[in-house]
């Protein structure tokens, strides 16, 4: 009797020391899934509190004499003519009839700097849509120069002494004039969308490089999807098996692990110098990055490929399909959710990538936003970090702003390719 | 009685082909010893001889239904009823060729009898015979609807047919003791009556099978044995 | 093609000059006159890569009746169904020798269009496997591939021919574009079976078409194999000997990779020839 206590007991310390492991085990995985979801959130939070600012753009409203003399001295109303007249000269004349006292030459630079320089050009297309404003007083809202605009963010700290900010005390005097007249006003930066990459961060917007993105990511999915899918057909239904297409496969598999910088290498080799390409072009940068996801999506296709259950291509045989007939009659639509799953991963991996295409030369200040594949052009990535490398401080928070729209790009891609995962996978 | 076919139609045309079977086996049986019964009473050596060659008929039809039930357990492996209907089948087929035998061993003994003188025994023979006749016909008919009330109720009838037995067996020892040159066909009525009382027991047998393919199980009481010819002693 | 008799059986083996490894030396108690036989193998051999599988198999099977192959695992009698239309060419290093004369035309020669004959000779497999598609569908395959069907009218009709005779069509005739797998494990092999069929072909090849149904599906498709013979000639695998017995009206055993006897059903399974088919279907084998 005893000797069954004794042994119960000691089953019961077992026990007990069996859950109190299991019980550690558990407090670790959640402590681990807890610092991983708290690093995150504080990535996020830095990144979106440097970056909802570049959502919001500075407006100062001033009166514009639109001085025919200047615009139109010939009376011609000439649009080729008042195109290149000297409308920054009006946006001075505004600000020195707002601030009258400001006489010395320095000063008067600091004044005129308060505004974007692109005033001028508002006021130019202004004139040309209408040209009747010709010789009245205009009311206009203008961009602020980015200084101000950080000022009014609140990102150069008003309180703070001189020395420790770019914008002296005589300029926001003039600011806070301004603002006590209600002149001056935040708007959502819609210019970020619209415009394209500028020395002046004020002005400067993410459409080439969205653009840019968009053009990349065609040519990368209209060569590397029908190749990818082809190839892993090929592979997996029709190749002999012999030591010539496991070498293939060896091959393929360690592809998918190779650093992207080296696809950029490749490219310049012999995308450009041998094929001569145009330089950071969509279409070169395109090639490249289909080579960086040729693997993916062969692997991710093979994958599904294989999980097709044999007997269905066992019965198209049986009934009379030819190999090709059975692939493309069933294999390839059943493996297609599968697929386009491997794809559009794929998809958002290349739409991050940044080292392959600065190889390849995308890495050019553009200000144009390119219209065909063979324009030059830039992507969102590299956008980022030609932004993340500028000296003004306004381009901070434009940076920010960036990431935030690729990484929205990017979790929009990944939920969609889990929702398509989940709609369509079927039970065998 | 199952009222559900089989799925598979080919097994139940393969069962009723043997009900079928043993329907015209019996029919023939019945009627072969309605014959043979006949022609001992009118002395109809044609008849008897016509009774003798239908036997072969009726042992044809016991190899079919042997071969038919072999196949159906070879094939089907029948289990339940469908079993019993095999089982049933076989061992009445046997029975019902006794019965063909029977009446032809009479035919060949009355073709025997018909040279010598008439004894009018032969009329009791007569009455036993017509009553074992109908007993098969009533046994075939509760086989063939399954209905085992009906078949238990033919062994009634045997209790008749054996006590017309054991009066005759007593009527014919008198006979034979009165006068000794009716020992040749006394003796040989002897054997026509006992061929008759054995048809009767084959009946009953059947009877027996019947109530096995409808229920399963054998009949509690014991078979009344009414025939007493076993226990009738020389008396002075 | 001569029909293998008892006697001629002795002369087939000097024909052939068999030297090489076993010889199927079977024995064979079926009787067929030319034009009752369907399909006539004559040395069928099956080597994968170097493991042989089959050893000379020599058969005749009739027209419009069903013949059923018997045996243990491994013996060899899935790979010669499946040699009957051509399926062991999908396997790698799988090599079929002999002759198989199919109505005068000897299927195993390399001018044989697989799929024309995969037309021609239909297949049933164990596991039933409709395509996930509709119902409709999984039978207007066939038709559709091949051409059969000039307009949809024509397809509809055929689609519903099939699914009658099968015996599906009054249980699917509301939700015929409801996808296959949908329906039971039985009603799945039915819809495999009016699969099959609906391409009109002359023989169907079932490998256990019954092994994963129940006992009552597998005797719906047993009354259906009743039905289909006559039109169709069947071939049949099976590992119940008593499926055998009841469907078919020839049985071939098959043993390591040998034809050990070939008859009528009902000889076969009441007295059988060999002792090891007899130690077989007894359940005597070691």
């Amino acid at each position: 009797m005893t000797e069954l206590k004794e042994s119960m007991q000691k089953a019961h310390a077992r026990l007990k020391k069996r859950r109190a492991a299991e019980k550690r085990f558990k407090m670790f995985g959640v402590g681990a899934l807890a610092f991983a979801f708290l690093c995150v959130l504080m990535l996020f939070t830095s990144i979106i509190s440097n970056g909802y600012t570049g959502f919001k753009q500075s407006y100062i409203q001033l009166d514009f004499v639109m001085d025919e003399t200047i615009i139109d001295p010939d009376g011609s109303r000439d649009p080729a003519k008042m195109r290149f007249s000297n409308y920054n000269a009006l946006v001075k004349t505004a600000l020195k009839t707002k601030f009258p006292d400001v006489t010395n030459r320095r000063d008067k630079r600091k004044l005129y700097g308060l505004i974007s320089s692109s005033a001028g050009f508002d006021l130019r297309d202004m004139v040309l849509d209408d040209p009747s404003i010709i010789g009245t007083t205009q009311s206009v809202w203008v961009m602020a120069s980015d200084e101000v605009d950080m000022l009014i963010k609140g990102v150069f700290d008003r309180t703070q002494p001189e020395s420790t900010r770019p914008i002296s005390n005589t300029e926001i005097a003039w600011v806070e004039t301004l603002e006590k007249e209600e002149r001056v006003e935040s708007r959502f930066n819609t210019n970020f969308f619209t415009s394209g990459d500028s020395r002046e961060p004020e002005q400067a917007g993410i459409q080439g490089a969205l653009v840019g993105s968009a053009l990349t990511m065609l040519v990368t999915l209209a060569l590397s999807f029908p190749l990818g899918v082809m190839a892993a057909i090929y592979l997996e239904e029709f190749a002999p098996k012999n030591k010539f297409t496991y070498l293939v496969e060896v091959n393929i598999n360690n592809l998918a692990a190779v650093p992207s910088i080296v696809f950029g290498l490749l490219g310049l080799a012999i995308f450009l110098n041998l094929f001569g390409m145009p330089r950071s072009a969509p279409v070169a940068g395109g090639m490249v990055l289909a080579l960086m996801t040729l693997p993916t999506i062969i692997i991710a296709a093979r994958a599904a490929l294989k999980s097709i259950p044999p007997s269905i291509m066992e019965a198209a045989i049986g009934v009379g399909a030819s190999k090709m007939q059975a692939v493309f009659h069933h294999q390839l639509p059943l493996a297609l959710p599968g697929i386009l799953t491997g794809t559009i991963i794929g998809m958002a991996q290349a739409l991050g990538e940044t080292a392959p295409l600065l190889m390849i030369g995308m890495v050019a200040f553009i200000a144009d936003v390119p219209s065909t594949p063979f324009d030059p052009a830039t992507v969102l990535p590299v956008q980022v970090y030609l932004w993340a490398d500028s000296p003004e401080r306004a381009f901070v928070e434009k940076t920010s702003a960036a990431i935030m729209v690729l990484l929205g790009f990017l979790i929009t891609m990944n939920a969609l390719a889990v929702l398509l995962r989940k709609k369509l996978e079927r039970r065998w | 009685m199952n009222t559900v076919e089989h799925t598979v139609k080919s097994y139940d045309s393969e069962l009723t082909k043997l009900d079928n079977a043993i329907a015209r086996m019996g029919g023939m049986a019945e009627s072969l010893l309605g014959q043979a019964s006949e022609a001992l009473v009118k002395r109809d050596t044609a008849l008897a001889a016509d009774v003798i060659h239908d036997d072969l008929k009726v042992d044809e039809l016991e190899t079919e239904i042997n071969a038919e039930a072999t196949r159906i357990l070879a094939l089907r492996q029948p289990v339940a009823d469908d079993l019993r209907t095999v089982i049933s089948a076989l061992k009445t087929s046997s029975d019902l060729e006794r019965i063909g035998d029977l009446s032809k061993n009479i035919a060949k003994r009355t073709i025997t009898l018909s040279s010598g003188t008439p004894i009018g025994a032969v009329h009791t023979i007569a009455r036993m015979a017509s009553l074992v006749q109908s007993m098969v016909h009533n046994v075939l008919d509760a086989y063939l609807e399954r209905d085992e009330r009906k078949a238990l109720d033919i062994r009634q009838q045997d209790e008749v047919v054996d006590q017309l037995h054991t009066s005759l067996f007593r009527e014919l020892l008198t006979y034979m003791m009165e006068d000794p040159r009716n020992i040749t066909s006394c003796t040989h009525l002897l054997f026509i009556a006992k061929n008759v009382e054995r048809a009767g027991d084959h009946a009953t047998n059947i009877a027996e099978n019947v109530y096995f393919l409808v229920t399963g199980a054998h009949p509690e009481d014991e078979r009344r044995k009414d025939d007493e010819t076993s226990f009738t002693g020389l008396e002075g | 093609m001569k029909p293998m008799t008892k006697d001629n059986a002795v002369d087939i083996e000097k024909e052939l000059n068999l030297s090489n490894g076993n010889v199927s030396k079977g024995v064979n108690s079926v009787k067929l006159s030319q034009d009752e036989v369907k399909i006539a193998a004559r040395d069928v051999r099956v080597k994968y890569g170097e493991k042989e599988a089959l050893f000379g198999i020599n058969l005749d099977m009739p027209k419009g009746k069903v013949t059923s192959f018997i045996g243990p695992s491994g013996c060899g009698k899935s790979t010669f169904l499946r040699c009957l239309n051509r399926m062991n060419d999908t396997i790698d290093g799988c090599s079929v020798t002999g002759q198989i004369m199919v109505d005068d035309v000897d299927i195993l020669s390399k001018q044989v269009d697989t799929v024309l004959l995969r037309a021609k000779i239909g297949m049933v497999f164990q596991k039933p496997n409709p395509f996930p598609k509709s119902i409709y569908d999984n039978v207007a395959y066939g038709p559709r591939l091949h051409g059969l069907a000039t307009d949809k009218n024509a397809l509809d009709e055929i689609v519903e021919i099939s699914l009658e005779k099968v015996g599906l069509l009054k249980e699917v005739k509301d939700r015929l574009l409801e996808p296959g797998t949908g329906l039971s494990g039985g009603q799945q092999q039915r819809l495999c079976i009016a699969r099959a069929i609906a391409v009109d072909p002359e023989i169907l090849l079932m490998d256990e078409p019954c092994s994963a149904l129940d006992p009552i599906a597998t005797a719906k498709i047993e009354e259906l194999i009743d039905e289909l013979r006559g039109s169709y000639t069947i071939v049949i695998v099976t590992h119940s000997m008593q499926q055998a017995a009841r469907v078919s009206q020839q049985t071939a055993f098959f043993h390591l990779g040998n034809l050990v006897e070939y008859g009528e059903t009902e000889q076969i399974f009441t007295s059988p020839v060999d002792e090891r088919t007899k130690g077989y279907i007894t359940g005597r084998f070691g």
